[in-house]
């Protein structure tokens, strides 16, 4: 069974998280425990390339469809630098790790409304499973 | 100035990585060739696909090739591809690299991670692109 399925209409920013998610799975097999149980919608937006994708994690895997959910669990909304470095941002326990600069950088864009997270206090662990599954770091 | 796409340019571009401090940083444990496709448009003077490969290894540029066979190119460690249009528009500096790879106007092949965390190095090779003077192919008089 594959562990990232893509539409194939995605293209772009899709591909790219499909591609992050499958290289560190490939990297490190035991990070495909993350989508174990995991089931849950995101919406991706990066405003300023004008892009959306729609990731949908259910029954072990990821999928990436091309056109957003109307309401999702959990909706992230960024520039495009922004949306990158959040893979290179270091974690702690799923969370930007707030005591190194790059953690706190990502906290300070929340904080000034330049990286919106909807539905992160009710979907906090999917948003955890996903920086993990998306981090690089 | 050097004309685009063409081998003197790739020279001129490889002369530039090798002498910038800031790649030279942010590259300094990259491994890895990189082949860059410029796509076919006829109507632009690009009558072929044309590869350019260079060999990135610790910062530095330790080889280049100018328009190897596809076969050759495409066993590249990384591979970008955009119509010669796009690439004109990314040495101009009007298309950012990383909003236009979520766009899919340039596309990736190879370790998405890899180039993740070597994005900053990936920018200035980018920024090393437009420092090149260049002369477009299709705006030649």
């Amino acid at each position: 069974m594959s562990f990232v399925v893509i539409d194939p209409e995605v293209e772009g920013l899709g591909v790219m998280l499909a591609d992050l998610v499958r290289g560190n799975i490939e990297a490190d097999p035991t990070r495909a425990r993350l989508l174990h149980g995991l089931a849950g919608t995101v919406n991706v937006h990066a405003h300023d390339a004008e892009v959306d994708v729609a990731l949908e994690f259910r029954g072990g895997q990821m999928l990436v469809h091309a056109k957003p959910y109307p309401k999702a669990d959990l909706d992230i909304t960024t520039d495009a630098e922004t949306l990158m470095g959040m893979s290179t941002t270091p974690l702690r326990m799923g969370m930007p790790d707030v005591t190194k600069a790059e953690g706190r950088a990502v906290v300070g864009k929340m904080f000034r409304g330049e990286l919106k997270v909807r539905g992160m206090t009710t979907r906090s662990k999917l948003l955890r499973r996903l920086q993990q599954l998306l981090s690089v770091g | 100035m050097a004309l685009f796409p063409s081998e003197a340019w790739l020279k001129e571009y490889v002369d530039k990585i090798n002498s910038s401090k800031e790649y030279e940083e942010a590259a300094a444990t990259w491994e890895g060739d990189l082949c860059y496709v410029f796509e076919a448009e006829p109507d632009k003077g690009v009558p072929n696909d044309v590869r350019a490969w260079v060999d990135l290894w610790h910062g530095k540029c330790r080889g280049y090739k100018y328009d190897l066979p596809a076969e050759e190119g495409d066993a590249s460690k990384f591979i970008i591809r955009a119509p010669y249009s796009r690439w004109k528009q990314v040495i101009n500096k009007e298309l950012d690299p990383i909003k236009g790879m979520m766009q899919g106007k340039l596309k990736l092949k190879g370790d998405l991670p890899t180039i993740v965390r070597y994005v900053k190095a990936a920018n200035e090779l980018v920024n090393i692109a437009g420092n090149v003077q260049t002369e477009f192919v299709d705006d030649q008089s």
